[in-house]
């Protein structure tokens, strides 16, 4: 086993030269291609942290903004309910009155109409009776006797009725 | 593998001389390996784009270096320490890892020329054929035709030694050898010498001491670099502290240290990648199909594991270092 000082100063040159080479040529390069890319990613990571809080943001505003709609949705809501229900009160009282005004009009009339139907059926009542008691009996009655007659029978029968 | 059978040498075999500077067939793996991670970072350069899907190239460099800036900032904690820690940590991963893996790949270690043996450079041990560099052993012997015979490995007779030198140190090894031994061992090696020897072209960086000693001193040197650049001079205070005797101890105790620290390094690199590759011809070596591919994918994974505990031990010394004394 021999230990020669030139070999080992030879080796101490050798390397060295590589570490030069290697430093100069690889590790810095390398290592400053690694750097970049890792502000790159930090930049990167801090833009998405920026978009992540503004989106936070707009969430939140957005949510906001929909609890203050839903607030004024159900405000509009009330109040419309409120309108619908006096409205409604007001058609139905106008509805009512409208009515009872029909129905007493429809009574009135029915009432003229009855009364008219009356007048004419008693008129054509008398008429047949009269005019069948005079072919039975084979004499002119005196109708305003008769007609008399038959109202006062008449009158009881609606009576009846 | 020698002409012989197995090769296992623990150092570096030169390959190339320039006048006495010695290029050995580790250095040229380490230029390999140098010039391979060089053409990447180019290739990784020019390929760079800014874009949020990366792909290809630039994707697996962008993968291996976020790896290894959460490796360090794991450690340090602090943006600003792991800017300056990484490129060395990453280098030491890199290179390590590399070299580790480059011993793994078929031809290095394996593919290399025979060279005839010239006086005593090398002894190959029998039977082992571990090749041990330099002078083995070292003696007196009385008949210059015995030292003729057997050049690798002398001998000692202790009839013709004189007093005291019975036992002869020469180079890391010491050998005594019995003169009845003498005929027989140099008649060995003047055969086992008389072949020629193979040199691979090619070894792992980090199977060579010179290789790890060289990071591990990197390693220290740029702990206390960052420690005097992140407490000035208050950095040497923990080495030379005067305020008591236990102090005083303690501050050469961490000198101590940082010479350890050398030691250490280099030899845990050295020692786990060397035993990877023993491991590796030795199983070969025994059964050459099949059996070894566990052990191929073992060192695979213990050639990355090695290069990460040396990275991330040194990242811990030097978080250490830029750490005061009052803050530990």
């Amino acid at each position: 086993m021999e230990i020669q000082l030139p070999q080992i100063l030879f080796q101490i040159v050798n390397f060295s030269v590589v570490v030069g080479a290697l430093t100069y040529l690889l590790f810095k390069p390398v290592q400053k291609i690694l750097d970049e890319r890792s502000n790159k990613i930090a930049e990167a990571q801090k833009a998405a942290q920026a978009v992540i809080e503004e989106k936070d943001a707009i969430e939140t505003l957005k949510k906001q903004s929909k609890r203050d709609a839903e607030k004024a949705a159900a405000a509009i809501l009330d109040e419309a309910k409120k309108d619908a229900d006096v409205r409604s009160q007001e058609l139905i009282q106008k509805t009512q009155e409208h009515g009872k005004a029909q129905l007493t009009k429809l009574q009135a009339e029915w009432q003229n109409e009855k009364k008219e139907m009356v007048k004419e059926l008693k008129a054509q009542f008398t008429d047949a009776v009269i005019a069948t008691s005079a072919k039975v009996l084979g004499e002119k009655l005196d109708s305003k006797a008769h007609s008399k007659l038959i109202d006062q029978e008449m009158n009881t029968i609606l009576k009846a009725l | 593998m020698s002409a012989g059978g197995l090769h296992i040498s623990i150092s570096a075999e030169p390959v190339a001389h320039f006048g006495n500077f010695t290029v050995s067939n580790s250095m040229l793996t380490s230029l390999v390996v140098s010039a391979l991670l060089i053409t990447f970072a180019f290739a990784v350069r020019f390929s760079l784009k800014q874009t949020n899907r990366p792909s290809g190239l630039q994707n697996f460099a962008e993968w291996m270096m976020e790896g290894l800036i959460s490796l360090v900032h794991g450690v340090t904690g602090s943006e600003k320490r792991t800017r300056h820690f990484l490129p060395f940590v990453a280098s030491f991963f890199l290179f390590i890892m590399m070299n580790n893996w480059l011993g793994l790949v078929p031809g290095v270690g394996t593919i290399g020329y025979l060279e005839k043996p010239e006086g005593e450079e090398h002894a190959q041990l029998s039977p082992s054929q571990v090749t041990l560099p330099g002078t083995v052993a070292q003696a007196s012997t009385e008949a210059a035709s015995e030292t003729t015979t057997a050049p690798a490995v002398e001998v000692v007779d202790p009839a013709h030694t004189p007093a005291g030198e019975e036992e002869v140190v020469g180079g890391p090894i010491d050998l005594q050898v019995e003169a009845g031994e003498v005929h027989e061992e140099a008649t060995t090696a003047e055969a086992e010498h008389a072949e020629a020897k193979f040199v691979p072209y090619f070894r792992a960086g980090t199977a060579d001491l010179n290789t790890t000693i060289a990071l591990a001193f990197v390693s220290v040197f740029m702990t206390q670099v960052f420690g005097v650049m992140y407490l000035k001079l208050s950095y040497f205070g923990k080495f030379f502290n005067f305020s008591s005797p236990i102090g005083f101890f303690v501050g050469i105790l961490e000198l101590i240290l940082e010479f350890a620290k050398i030691i250490s390094f280099a030899f845990r690199l050295f020692g786990n990648i060397f035993a990877g590759e023993v491991l590796l011809a030795v199983i070969t070596f025994l059964v050459p199909l099949v059996v070894p591919m566990p052990f191929y994918g073992l060192e695979v994974v213990v050639g990355v594991i090695q290069a990460l505990v040396f990275s991330m031990l040194s990242v811990v010394f030097f978080n250490m270092a830029t750490i005061g004394h009052d803050d530990h």
